[in-house]
């Protein structure tokens, strides 16, 4: 199979990603930072600041389950909202979905339109490659002819094993809506694939219709 | 405060440099300690605060272990620029991984801002405080290198 040097060298970086126990350590480090008393205090006591940070971590790993934290549709707005953010060139423009795919063709599954935009209303822009709690994802670019703003929509494949803490998002008809970044993100299942969507209204679905959860 | 996914994305940028995940998280923990002292109460200022510590914490580290830092030494020499481009190499059947590891950190963290963060030449020299020049002879000579070690493997350019 030939790729390009491109997603050669995405693939190879996202495949790195902090194991629980790290991240742990990481945020343990930023709560004590956070925590007021300690900033000044970093310089004289940074080593046993840190070795206090590192203590709580381990206690937070041996005795808090796996994968806790942010709960994940927290986690997986945040990383959308943030990529939406950077609006990192287009590897591919068109409104022509077949092309998206044709070029998306790399994916270990195959972007579909949702149900959830009337093509009456948005308009496909173009596409590139991305990632989601570091699984391969498709990034596409569309527009609300109605208002002009730009959304990015972000597809994926739904692995349960992955995606655990969003399993009931089969059952629901309706996305399930998230804050962050001053942005809305609203996250649902269809079809197979998880999808996620930036959008600038905070209470309003891409459909139009009120968000539930 | 820096979510999960953005420790996760500050600490890839650690493997890009490093070349390995012990380095990189221990990079991205000191990194991280010295960030937290004064950290920019704007997020994006914040990201790149931190990017910015991790970028010169590694150089720091390279000299005192006395290994290449990230700038080559004949970088001063001027070369054709004209096709520094990637975007047309293509890799087939091969341990991509091990090419990466090949690489010198100055080239990973290229490809890193290109690939990943999708960054155009003026971007990356922005982003390392260099002229576009100098990103755009690294790139040259990166893709020199490439197609030399793609061409032991038997790989495909088109």
């Amino acid at each position: 199979m030939s790729r390009t040097l491109e997603q050669a060298v995405r693939e190879q970086v996202q495949s790195h990603r902090l194991d629980d126990r790290q991240a742990a350590t990481l945020r343990a480090m930023q709560e004590q930072a956070g925590s007021g008393h300690s900033r000044a205090g970093w310089g004289r006591w940074g080593g046993a600041v840190l070795a206090a940070a590192c203590a709580l971590a381990l206690l937070v790993y041996f005795l808090v389950p796996a994968g806790t934290g942010l709960p994940q549709p927290a986690r997986i707005a945040d990383e959308v909202a943030y990529n939406h953010v950077k609006l990192k060139p287009l590897e591919v423009k068109s409104a022509n979905f077949d092309e998206l795919r044709a070029y998306l063709a790399e994916l270990e599954f195959s972007p579909v339109e949702t149900a959830l935009l009337d093509p009456q209303y948005y308009e496909v822009l173009g596409a590139r490659y991305c990632s989601i709690e570091g699984q391969s994802a498709a990034q596409i670019r569309v527009r609300d002819r109605r208002t002009g703003e730009i959304h990015s929509l972000y597809q994926t494949r739904f692995d349960h094993e992955r995606f655990g803490e969003l399993s009931e998002l089969e059952q629901l008809a309706t996305p399930l809506s998230r804050e962050a970044r001053g942005m809305g993100v609203d996250i649902w299942v269809e079809k197979g694939l998880l999808f996620a969507i930036t959008r600038q209204n905070a209470s309003v679905a891409p459909g139009g219709e009120p968000p539930r959860e | 405060m820096f979510s999960r996914s953005d420790l996760d994305r500050h600490y890839r940028y650690c493997c890009s440099l490093t070349g390995n995940d012990a380095d990189a998280f221990d990079l991205l923990q000191s990194g991280l300690e010295t960030c937290l002292r004064k950290p920019p109460s704007n997020t994006l200022a914040r990201h790149a605060y931190l990017r910015r510590i991790l970028h010169n914490r590694f150089i720091d580290q390279q000299r005192a272990r006395q290994r290449a830092p990230l700038a080559d030494a004949d970088e001063a020499f001027p070369v054709d620029v004209a096709g520094a481009t990637l975007e047309d190499l293509v890799v087939e059947g091969l341990d991509f991984e091990r090419v990466w590891t090949e690489l010198q950190p100055a080239e990973r963290e290229i490809l890193y801002y290109w690939a990943v963060e999708g960054y155009t030449a003026a971007e990356i020299a922005e982003e390392l405080e260099m002229p576009r020049g100098t990103v755009l002879s690294r790139v040259h000579r990166l893709r020199l290198r490439l197609r030399g070690m793609f061409g032991d493997a038997g790989e495909v350019l088109a």
